[in-house]
């Protein structure tokens, strides 16, 4: 194997303004090498490849590509010296079409005299789609067409069509579905064949310690470890991110299984659109009943019918009291709090306060006379920000300043604040590091054993097996099949299920 | 992309705070400086408040709005229309009380359908108040065409400091408390912030909007009253450009016009005295009053301009 080193770091620093995310970070990556970036919410793993890939620039430290010195001006600059980054968020725009958004910034490859040759511009990206193992997205279709995982693929053709000898994944399959994933992994071992070199970001471990041969652990900015193949043990990882030895137990260590006979919610024969084909289920009292399936199962929709956010054509949602369930205020007045997966975008108001976000669903219950004095605000967040111990300032500062595991806490902070008695959870410990999930873990056995109902909706099968009382597994939106807790249960028996 | 890390900018959110009183303070500073000392005298003082209030006034209700990542630009228009329909009610002999209540009324008229067509008929409210203005603009233009209405000459003895002060004071605090301290602007903030966000905390999001056009609607026949005493008439141009001083009081006291919590009522209160002491000023230094539109439009664009980089997440990254 060729093992020229191409891409070296030399103690590269960056501030933002007082905030020091990165403390000097020299690192290698050679030819051949799949780097795992691993650590937690606030490592600095994303800042470091936003500096590798040309977003922005480090405060000082220097980059070497190919042993040649490497200063990307921005990212279509680091692209062009062989550089590219699948980032974490979105980088699709919406309003053009597939083919527009994969040869964004490159139109000239097509275009003669200054006209875009349209056709030959369809037809390269058709092909760019379908080295990938993607047929079914058409390179004529606005891109809003395409669910967001479809824009995702959409993304990494764009990333990987200028053939790049670096190319990094930032905590895109978090995004995508066991299919999409194959396609990234694919596209990984294609990458290593090559003699090429893959940086690869994300939050689950399992995955992480498959699809790669190297690891580099960073906490709080500072470089701690670098692990080969031979070395790697989950234990010894978290230890490492962590700083500090795990105690007790991840998820729940009973086999118990129990819940009350007492019906709290349920939804019968639910049928929308296409997504949901007559779906029915009971929540008990003090029961965790978990929901999985793959991304398009239906499972997200049901959640959001569940707390009324979308009506469903045909069938009812109703609580224990036989209170019927339409819209968002019924819901958070018959007691229900709704964890969205899609945090940032629905759960959160980003640039409101701690404050003001945990409030929000209680104000009724705060008014005096109508009127909310500040005093009992501060005094309601404060309780929640102490019982969940988010890390901040104040309570009054931006929710948009949080680390993702925090703003979580802001989320189900509204919810238990409120008193709920049922929570659906969609996806909560997305993009969340072990710390704040292991704490999540916790928070739900803690729930379940004081009588509340919990529905999670995961589509990681380890939480599901691990917390849950019962698994119910969706396919095609309809329920495949329901599973007891018990310890014999394991993935493989699930993942039958759901495809 | 990473951002549990950003300390430090307590000192930007203090000072974020007192730019529009500071921004006051300065023209306050430079006119008095450079215009031989006419701007703090007794006369020129009372001119000041005196067209602060009513802009004043509707700035309040448009607080509201604006909140919610709303938008009205009717305020002009709809002023001068609730001045038409009040004097033609006086001239027909209504008694006081019911000349207020029409007034109000055909004020929150205007507003109803603005915010009936933009949040139930999802139209955006940029196009539906821009025609409302128009509209009003018509019918003002066509009644008043050939004759000048003036008011019942009774009307004249509330043009007095005792009832705009009060009514300024009363007007502010009930807003306040509405906007600050009661569901109804906490709501109007968090749909502002995020509409998705607010409905499932179970914000009644249409409701909350309409709520908000209904309010500026009442605060903006309350101004339509003190404009009225003041002016003592109507005619075509009665109330014309008052949307822009409006908007501009909003952006000088710092109400953000994409919404959200960073929106304050005192803001509002502040912002009416710098957009008139900013159009004063300019014209005790001399300048054409034509030239002072001109200025005022560049003096907003520059401020929605600087503020819209400051709420740019990138910036401070």
């Amino acid at each position: 194997m060729n093992s020229e080193v191409l891409l070296r770091s030399d103690q590269i620093v960056k501030h933002f303004g007082l905030t020091h995310a990165l403390n000097g970070i020299s690192v290698e990556v050679k030819r051949g090498e799949v780097v795992g970036l691993i650590g937690e919410n606030g490592s600095g793993k994303s800042t470091f490849s936003s500096i590798v890939s040309g977003i922005c620039p480090p405060t000082s430290g220097t980059l070497e590509l190919k042993g040649q010195p490497y200063k990307p001006l921005h990212a279509m600059d680091a692209q062009k010296h062989g550089v590219s980054m699948i980032t974490q968020e979105m980088g699709t725009l919406p309003g053009i079409r597939v083919a527009d958004n994969i040869f964004l910034g490159r139109e000239e490859l097509f275009a003669r005299k200054g006209i875009v040759n349209r056709r030959e511009m369809y037809q390269a990206a058709r092909e760019a789609l379908g080295r990938i193992g993607i047929t079914d997205i058409d390179p004529e279709a606005p891109i809003a067409r395409y669910s967001l995982e479809d824009r995702k693929l959409i993304e990494v053709v764009r990333g990987i069509y200028t053939e790049p000898d670096v190319f990094i994944v930032d905590e895109t399959t978090t995004a995508l579905s066991q299919k999409g994933r194959d396609i990234i992994y694919r596209l990984i071992k294609k990458f290593q064949k090559e003699d090429k070199a893959v940086i690869f970001i994300s939050h689950d471990l399992e995955e992480i310690m498959e699809v790669c041969n190297k690891l580099i652990v960073l906490r709080d900015g500072d470089f701690i470890e670098q692990l080969s193949k031979e070395e790697f043990e989950e234990e010894r990882i978290k230890e490492l991110m962590v700083g500090r030895k795990l105690t007790g137990d991840y998820y729940r260590s009973d086999y118990d299984g129990s819940f009350s006979n007492e019906v709290v919610l349920k939804a019968e024969n639910i049928y929308m659109g296409h997504t949901l084909e007559g779906v029915s289920l009971e929540l008990h009292r003090g029961e965790i009943l978990g929901i999985g399936g793959l991304t398009d199962c239906g499972m997200h929709d049901l959640g959001r019918v569940l707390f009324g956010i979308e009506k469903p054509l045909y069938g009812s949602v109703t609580q224990g009291n036989g209170a019927r369930i339409r819209n968002t205020r019924q819901a958070i007045a018959g007691r229900i709090g709704y964890v969205s997966k899609n945090r940032d975008q629905e759960a959160l108001i980003l640039s409101a306060s701690i404050l003001d976000n945990t409030v929000l669903p209680s104000l009724g219950k705060l008014a005096k006379a109508g009127l909310i004095s500040k005093k009992e605000e501060k005094a309601f967040t404060g309780i929640q920000v102490e019982n969940l111990s988010i890390k901040c300032r104040e309570i009054e500062q931006d929710v948009r300043d949080l680390s993702g595991g925090n703003k979580q806490k802001v989320v189900l902070g509204k919810w238990l604040g409120n008193e709920s008695q049922i929570f659906i959870l969609d996806c909560p410990t997305r993009g969340i590091d072990i710390g704040v999930k292991a704490f999540m873990y916790q928070l739900m056995y803690r729930l379940k054993q004081e009588g509340k109902s919990i529905i999670m909706i995961s589509e990681e099968l380890p939480e599901l097996i691990g917390m849950s009382d019962r698994i119910m597994i969706m396919k095609n939106g309809k329920v495949q099949k329901v599973f007891e807790r018990s310890a014999e249960l394991n993935e493989s028996t699930l993942i039958k299920e759901m495809v | 992309m990473e951002t549990g890390m950003k300390q430090g900018n307590v000192s930007i959110d203090l000072l974020r705070k007192l730019i529009p009183f500071l921004g006051l303070a300065v023209m306050i500073f430079v006119f008095q400086v450079f215009g031989e000392g006419k701007l703090l005298t007794v006369g020129n003082m009372k001119s000041i408040l005196n067209q602060s209030v009513y802009v004043a006034i509707m700035a309040f209700g448009a607080v509201f709005v604006y909140s919610h990542a709303g938008m009205d630009l009717s305020y002009g228009g709809v002023i001068g229309f609730s001045v038409l329909t009040a004097i033609l009610a006086g001239r027909a002999g209504a008694p006081l009380p019911v000349i207020l209540l029409v007034n109000i009324l055909s004020a929150v008229m205007w507003f109803a359908v603005n915010g009936f067509i933009s949040v139930y008929l999802r139209v955006s409210p940029f196009i539906t108040s821009l025609c409302i203005m128009y509209m009003c603009r018509g019918i003002l233009n066509t009644v008043c065409a050939k004759e000048k209405y003036s008011v019942p000459v009774y009307i004249y003895d509330y043009d007095n400091w005792t009832v705009k002060i009060t009514v300024l004071i009363v007007v502010y605090l009930i807003c306040w408390f509405l906007f600050e301290k009661s569901s109804i602007g906490k709501a109007n903030k968090a749909i502002g912030g995020n509409p998705l966000a607010a409905q499932q905390a179970g914000v009644n999001v249409e409701r909350t909007r309409m709520a908000a056009y209904l309010i500026s609607g009442v605060t903006v026949g309350i101004g339509g009253f003190i404009l009225m005493a003041r002016a003592g008439s109507v005619s075509t141009s009665t109330g014309q450009g008052l949307e822009m001083n409006v908007i501009t009081a909003l952006v000088l006291g710092g109400v953000p016009l994409s919404g959200g919590s960073r929106a304050k009522m005192v803001g509002a209160l502040i912002g009416s005295f710098s957009v008139i002491l900013l159009r004063n000023g300019l014209i005790i230094l001399g300048i054409n009053e034509r030239v002072i539109e001109g200025i005022q439009g560049l003096v907003l664009l520059i401020i929605v301009f600087l503020t819209y980089m400051k709420n740019k997440d990138g910036i401070w990254q």
